[in-house]
Formats: C-alpha cells, sequence, structure tokens
C-alpha cells in the first residue's frame, strides 16, 4: 500500500543505467528514484560519471543499457517520446547557454512559443514574472553578454522555469561563476528548493547540499557509492570513499561545512 | 584624347537597364542561394544519411567547375538531356522559346540565368554556413535541446541567426563576387550591366569612357555594399557592452563572460 503509494509519486526511476565510451565504463549500473519534491545531490570526483547520468535523463547522452523513465507531474503520466520528456525536464548548464543573439526575455519566451505553442503575450507574461523571480527583471531588454555571470545563469534557471517543468537538472550550476556571485545563484536555487520544485543537482556545494538536499549521493567510478540524507551523509559517511572525498572538498572551505547561513 | 561623357548620359537607360538586371540576378541568386545553402548545410551537418554525401557531392561539383561552364551546362545539355527523356525524344529547350510540341514556353535565358546562379552560388554558401555551424558552440545546441526545441526550431531560431551573423562578413564578400560574376551572361544573349555597356562602347567607338563609367559604378556598388554590411554588423556590436571582438569570442564559447 505504502510501496503502491510511493511508486505513484515517483517523477524519475532509473535502473541499471550503463554508459561507456569505447573500453571506458563510465556508468556502471546506476539506480535512482526521485519522488516529487524531492531534492537530490549529486557530488563525485572529476570524471565520476555524475554529468553523464543527469545527460542521460533528457537525452543529451545517449546509454548502452537501463531504463529511464520521466513522469509528467502535471498529468501523472509516463513520458515516452523524447521530446516530451525535454519539455518537462528543465535543465540550467555550467556554461549558461543562453542564445547570445535574443534579449533576456525573448531567451525566456522561446521555449514556451516554440514548444508549448503558447501566445506571444502570455509567454512575455510568465517571463517576467520568472525574471522577476530571479531578481534580474530589471535586466529584461539587455543580451545575455551586458550581463554577469550570477545573472546570466540567473536569467538560464528562469529560463528552463519558463517552461513550467515537472524536474530540474541543475549540472553544476555554479562551478563557471566568479566566487562572489555564487551566492547569488545558489540562493535563488534554495529559494526553487522552498518552493518545492523537484531537483536533481550536480555540484561541489556542500553547504548547499547540507541545507536542502533531501539526499545527497556520492558516484565514483560510475556507481553510487553512497546514499544518504545530508545528516549522515556529512557527519557519518559509511563509506571510506565518502570521507575521503568530504576530506578533499571541504578543505580549504570550513564555511561551507556549516551550511548557507546567511543565504 | 578626349573623354565624351555626352555618349555616356545618352546611353544612361540602355546602362540602367542593363544593371536592372545585373542587381535582379544578384538578389535571386543571393537569396535562392543561401536558402538551398543553408538547407544543404543542415543537412550535411546532421549527417543524414545518404543526403548529406548526395549535398557533399553535389557542392565539389559545383565548386570545381568554372561558372561559364555550367551555364552552359544548363542551357545546352540539361534540355538534351530533358528531351531524351520525353516520348518524342527531342531537346527540351530551357532557354529556347519552344516545347517538343511546338508551343512557346514562357521560359527563357533569363530562367536558365536564375536557376544556374542559385544552383551555382548555394554550394559556396553551404560551405560558408557549413563552416559556421560547426564553429557554434556545443552548449548552443544542448541549450536548444534541453527547451525541448524540435531540431528545425534549433536551426532555425538558435543556430542558423548566430551563423549568419558570424558569417556576414564572408557572406558580403561571396555575393560581390556574384554580383561581378552576373557579368557572364553574355553568353546566353543576355544584356547585363557589363554587357550593354559594352554593346555601345563599341558601336560608338567609346571604349574608355564606357569601361571606366562601369568600372566606377561596379566600385561604388561594391563599397556600398561592404559598408552597409560593416554598419549593420557595428549595430549588432553595439549590444555588447565589451565589443565586438569580445561579443564573437563569446558567441564560439572562446571567452568568459
Amino acid at each position: 500500500m505504502d510501496d503502491a503509494f510511493s511508486t505513484q509519486n515517483e517523477i524519475l526511476q532509473i535502473e541499471g543505467l550503463e554508459q561507456s565510451y569505447g573500453a571506458i565504463s563510465v556508468l556502471k549500473g546506476i539506480d535512482l528514484r526521485v519522488k516529487k519534491g524531492e531534492r537530490i545531490v549529486i557530488c563525485g570526483p572529476s570524471g565520476s560519471g555524475k554529468s553523464t547520468l543527469i545527460r542521460c535523463i533528457n537525452g543529451l547522452e545517449t546509454f548502452k543499457s537501463g531504463t529511464i523513465h520521466v513522469t509528467d507531474v502535471h498529468h501523472g503520466e509516463r513520458l515516452r517520446q523524447l521530446k516530451d520528456i525535454r519539455r518537462e525536464v528543465g535543465m540550467v548548464f555550467q556554461s549558461f547557454n543562453l542564445f547570445p543573439h535574443l534579449s533576456v526575455v525573448e531567451n525566456c519566451m522561446l521555449g514556451p512559443v516554440k514548444v508549448r505553442g503558447a501566445k506571444k503575450t502570455e509567454a512575455r507574461e510568465r517571463a517576467l514574472y520568472f525574471l522577476n523571480k530571479v531578481r534580474v527583471l530589471d535586466q529584461a531588454k539587455k543580451y545575455p553578454g551586458q550581463l554577469s555571470g550570477g545573472q546570466q545563469q540567473r536569467v538560464a534557471i528562469a529560463r528552463a522555469l519558463c517552461m513550467q517543468p515537472s524536474i530540474m537538472l541543475f549540472d553544476e550550476p555554479t562551478s563557471a561563476l566568479d566566487p562572489e556571485v555564487v551566492q547569488e545563484v545558489l540562493a535563488t536555487m534554495v529559494g526553487l528548493a522552498k518552493e518545492g520544485m523537484t531537483m536533481i543537482c550536480v555540484t561541489h556545494e556542500m553547504g548547499f547540499a547540507r541545507e536542502v538536499a533531501d539526499r545527497v549521493i556520492l558516484i565514483d567510478g560510475g556507481k553510487i557509492v553512497e546514499e544518504a540524507a545530508p545528516a549522515q551523509f556529512f557527519d557519518t559517511p559509511r563509506h571510506e570513499r565518502t570521507r575521503a572525498f568530504l576530506g578533499r572538498v571541504l578543505r580549504g572551505h570550513p564555511e561551507t561545512d556549516r551550511g548557507l547561513a546567511h543565504s | 584624347m578626349s573623354f565624351d561623357f555626352a555618349a555616356v548620359v545618352s546611353a544612361t537607360p540602355y546602362l540602367l537597364q542593363g544593371l536592372l538586371f545585373s542587381v535582379e540576378l544578384t538578389l535571386v541568386a543571393m537569396i535562392g542561394g543561401m536558402l538551398l545553402g543553408t538547407f544543404m548545410a543542415i543537412i550535411r551537418h546532421m549527417g543524414v544519411p545518404v543526403a548529406a554525401e548526395a549535398v557533399r557531392a553535389y557542392v565539389t561539383l559545383m565548386r570545381s567547375i568554372p561558372l561559364i561552364l555550367v551555364l552552359f551546362w544548363f542551357f545546352f545539355l540539361v534540355p538534351l538531356l530533358l528531351g531524351h527523356l520525353t516520348p518524342t525524344g527531342h531537346s527540351i529547350p530551357l532557354g529556347g522559346h519552344l516545347t517538343p510540341t511546338g508551343h512557346s514556353i514562357p521560359l527563357g535565358p533569363r530562367f536558365t540565368a536564375f536557376i544556374t546562379f542559385t544552383l551555382f552560388e548555394s554550394a559556396y554558401y553551404a560551405e560558408i554556413v557549413r563552416a559556421g555551424l560547426k564553429a557554434i558552440d556545443k552548449g548552443q545546441y544542448e541549450g536548444a535541446k534541453a527547451l525541448g526545441l524540435s531540431t528545425s526550431s534549433m536551426y532555425w531560431s538558435v543556430v542558423v541567426p548566430q551563423v549568419l551573423r558570424a558569417t556576414a562578413p564572408i557572406i558580403v564578400s561571396q555575393t560581390i563576387i556574384l554580383f561581378q560574376d552576373t557579368a557572364l551572361v553574355y553568353v546566353l544573349s543576355l544584356t547585363d550591366f557589363l554587357g550593354a555597356a559594352a554593346k555601345i562602347a563599341q558601336r560608338d567607338s567609346k571604349l574608355v569612357e564606357f569601361y571606366s563609367t562601369v568600372a566606377v559604378v561596379y566600385l561604388l556598388i561594391c563599397s556600398i555594399g561592404s559598408e552597409l554590411s560593416e554598419r549593420f554588423r557595428k549595430k549588432q556590436g553595439q549590444r555588447s557592452s565589451n565589443g565586438r571582438l569580445e561579443r564573437a569570442k563569446r558567441m564560439f564559447g572562446l571567452a568568459r563572460p
């Protein structure tokens, strides 16, 4: 009974996901289930396959074997086609990937107009709503090149939100940012998490993980090494590899260990 | 020796008629060639099976044959080939005025010129656009896909506009070459600007006056074309506070914003 209910609530089901490039195995059987409203943080050393994992979800990478099921949170149906999955899965990239020839507001309108068939006035209204939400409304008419990195990344978040996705993927959203603007992007993500958005974040921001994650996952060598609530993950990790990873990441960043008190 | 510009002035209406045709042919071949070329470039870029190879062969063929030969080929050989496909076995003159049944058809040498120039130029535009498609940052394609855009929306709304802006200078210089190449229509007995001037110059024995005038007009038109495209680029560049170079770099993902 309880089990059936939880399956119904699952937005994302990944089973036995494997991928390799030539002889190099990148993912060696990943299982992951994400419920509606859950916030998952995935971390791991570079080359561990964490980016590949979330890029498989919306088909930016192919995989050798295994299954990925995405459920439309609005209608509760399991999505079969890649175009439907991409419509329901929002993604924020490390390098923003805003379209430089379109203004900020046009960047946010393109998806809803072309994919969801929204009217331009309606799409513009929604774009302005989300731009206001990520606090870049005053930049709406500018072009991405005129914005700072932090502003660009917040526009990228707004652009993904305009599609009203069922789930949001973040692929190292703060790694390309200057240290002083990392916090403004993290604060936007924290706000999003508090509103109940289902999120999967690949990030090294351990403070963010501790504050908002329901589960923290460590991937190493293409496998899930540890999967636990943040308190357990950071304070009493079960695996030696997790301890070693945390030791490397947290060294020099003692403040992140305490969470994002100021965000 | 003295310049007799009165002769040039009195021939102006005829010259303008020739110039009009040159411009018309340039515009048709540019617009048609760009559309067809972009389409072919996308087919190659996507690696559509068979079609991509066909486009590659077509582009190689067109680019290795002199334009004048392509003109001859279309004017004389294509009608012959088409004729073999019809029951009567007569050649169908694309550039002529008779069908095998003896009825006149509205397609003349002008039609041949428009078709040939469009097809020929499309091969060059295809290579320019293809280079641009390759130069666009992978992230732009991924950003478009992640939004759920269809392949056609991804190309037409996201990638191609950026490609056209980045390759604008090369497209302009290719179009200038095209404009000058329109003079070759004399082989189809068509009168372009240079052809019109040459005819009057020989009739009136005013070679220096007419050929000088023609040179000056070509120079003016091509300079104005370059200048306009440069202004357009500058206007685009103003969108970035960091100047054009930074913008170009960012477009290709070379610089961190």
